[in-house]
């Protein structure tokens, strides 16, 4: 991708078309380069797993955006767009190299951001709350059975083994055996990951739909902010240095 | 691949080289020459690769530098929660190999199965933690390799993203900044799976005869995390038909086998195996029926977080649609682990998989208890 690249396609779309939703999904740059024009061929509807099983098409949502067609947009961000499952398939098999996938994903945060997700990510709280105060996504202590019972009989005996098991595994690799995250991710590591979030408006963003959650990194960050600033300082200093 | 012949999977061999050479190029570019650029412009900084390295084919018959030494192991939090047998493999044939790692705690997860999930957090973030990541394995002065899919693809598209935007690195390196860290986008993305492949003959003679012997002959089907040739086609081993599984296992005597699916998603859709799980399960449905009808092998190998914990975990609740699946589902590193001898619970962790491994490891004759 050449930043100086133009696309005449999507140029031209923006420049003609009204709706709010509309609007905002053309100022994520991703737009540009996943919008070449669309033969209406069905390819990607063909090779979309969500398509199968979901009233949802890669295709449409082509469609709709080259038609600036608002009633059909709100109709996916209140709620179609959640039926993707981000495998990229349309992007790999599209003949204009499309990315209607991109272009979920560029609306999926559009609708984080204006509060249209919350029955979307219930039952997302857990996963959000652990990348935000652990640095990782998962811990083996969220796969319990009862979250799972269709994992089968198998899930309940590993689950009650788990803590042995994983000490035999782990053995001689130190911050491997943990259980409420994925691994020992240092106080300091997870300060940085916090100061991303916040940095980059993304901490803000998760307000709107889990307000609670931010208090809750703002209270951590407090709690060790002093600390973890002076190493930062530090860093700072040595990165100034290296670069005399 | 235009060079069947140094390649032991001679049939995707074929099938790559009629996708590069029909239509798709659409626009080739090489992200290694923008980001020297870059460079020669003091934009970024590379962080090169250091010691000996292998050279693969990607597209358009691109060269890929694989590093065979000095691994910062970037680790999948889906694997060390769910999957821990995954990460203690790959830490395994290393160790047989005589490879230098590092498996760092200072490591957070890329966050990008929460971004695509949720749509929580945005592009600078996601960036931002990739750029941090990859600046740990620069500071302790290790090539930057990864263990997952999801990591692979999204640290692919954050590298494509960085070098083809101005604005978005401008803002990365301001949040960098503040952590008094700087950008340092790594010279290759590579996948552990990759790396496994291009280590393949290595692997091979340093394999327990025995262990080889049980190996020879097994059938499996192979498949592919959507997040690693899907999201960003061109800078992947095999390209637009992935081999590094398939190539790595038929290289040990595992007869690899096609099936019509193999190119369908598992179902895994990082927010459907959380909240809409009858679309993983049906999903599922369609791979494992096809898998049975055209093949019935004695595994199903994999490289991607997601994809084994899908395929593993929905086999049991197949039996509610009246069918009977029982494929043990066994990651590349797991594959090269037991070749190189180790224990299949202890040093594979072969035991934490849902579908029951046992008929598989008595086939291979690898004793458990």
């Amino acid at each position: 991708m050449s930043e100086e690249n133009k696309n005449p396609i999507t140029d031209a779309i923006e420049s003609t078309k009204g709706g709010h939703f509309y609007k905002e999904i053309m100022k994520d740059f991703r737009i540009k380069e996943s919008l070449h024009g669309c033969l209406n061929c069905g390819t990607c509807v063909a090779n979309c797993p969500a398509a199968a099983f979901y009233d949802y098409s890669p295709r449409e949502v082509c469609q709709m955006i080259i038609e600036g067609d608002e009633e059909t947009i709100e109709e996916y961000m209140k709620g179609k767009i959640w039926n993707c499952a981000q495998c990229y398939s349309c992007k790999y098999r599209c003949p204009k190299e499309n990315s209607a996938a991109d272009i979920v994903m560029a609306m999926r945060e559009i609708a984080v951001r204006e509060g249209l997700a919350a029955e979307a990510l219930a039952g997302y709280t857990r996963i959000a709350k652990l990348v935000l105060t652990r640095g990782n996504q998962l811990a083996p202590d969220m796969l319990s059975p009862d979250a799972f019972p269709d994992w089968g009989p198998r899930m309940i005996e590993l689950s009650s083994k788990k803590m042995e098991m994983r000490e035999e595994l782990f053995e001689g690799f130190p911050g491997m055996n943990v259980v409420d995250r994925a691994w020992a991710a240092e106080d300091y590591t997870i300060y940085e990951m916090q100061k991303i979030w916040e940095e980059s408006g993304a901490l803000e963003k998760v307000g709107t739909v889990f307000p609670f959650l931010v208090d809750i990194v703002q209270d951590d960050m407090d709690d060790k902010k002093d600390e973890m600033e002076a190493r930062i300082q530090e860093k700072k200093a040595k990165l100034e240095a290296s670069k005399k | 691949m235009s060079n069947g012949t140094s390649l032991s999977y001679e049939i995707n061999d074929v099938k790559t080289g009629i996708n590069h050479a029909k239509g798709m190029n659409y626009h080739v570019h090489d992200i290694r020459a923008e980001m020297k650029k870059l460079e020669e412009e003091g934009e970024i900084k590379i962080g090169h690769i250091i010691g000996p390295y292998k050279e693969e084919e990607v597209m358009y018959g691109i060269k890929k530098k694989v590093p065979l030494d000095m691994h910062y192991q970037h680790k999948s939090c889906g694997q060390c929660a769910n999957l821990p047998g995954v990460p203690r493999s790959n830490f395994y044939y290393r160790d047989k190999l005589g490879i230098k790692y590092y498996n760092d705690m200072q490591q957070t997860s890329c966050t990008a199965w929460n971004y695509h999930a949720s749509g929580l957090g945005n592009l600078v973030q996601l960036a931002s933690v990739a750029a941090r990541n990859w600046h740990r394995a620069y500071e302790e002065g290790y090539n930057f390799t990864i263990h997952c899919v999801t990591s692979f693809g999204n640290y692919l598209e954050m590298r494509h993203l960085l070098v083809g935007n101005k604005e978005l690195r401008d803002s990365v390196k301001k949040v960098l900044a503040s952590l008094g860290r700087e950008l340092v986008i790594p010279e290759e993305i590579v996948h552990d799976s990759e790396i496994a492949y291009a280590l393949r003959d290595k692997i091979l003679e340093a394999a327990d005869p025995k262990r080889i012997e049980g190996i020879n002959g097994l059938r499996a089907v192979e498949h592919y995390g959507c997040h690693f040739f899907k999201q960003v086609s061109d800078d992947i081993i095999g390209g637009k038909r992935p081999i590094v599984v398939g190539g790595l296992a038929s290289h040990l005597g595992v007869k690899m086998e096609e099936y019509s699916k193999w190119f369908m998603c598992c179902g895994f859709g990082f927010r459907h195996i959380l909240v809409n799980r009858e679309f993983t399960r049906s999903a599922q449905n369609i791979k494992l029926k096809a898998i049975k009808q055209e093949v019935d092998p004695d595994m199903i190998l994999v490289n991607c977080t997601g994809c084994g914990t899908t395929f593993d975990k929905t086999q049991w609740i197949q039996k509610a649609v009246g069918e009977d699946y029982h494929y043990p589902v066994v990651f590349y590193s797991q594959l090269a682990a037991l070749a190189l001898g180790a224990h299949p619970f202890k040093e594979a962790g072969l035991n934490f998989h849902v579908t029951p491994v046992e008929p598989l490891l008595d086939k291979m004759g690898i004793a458990y208890n």
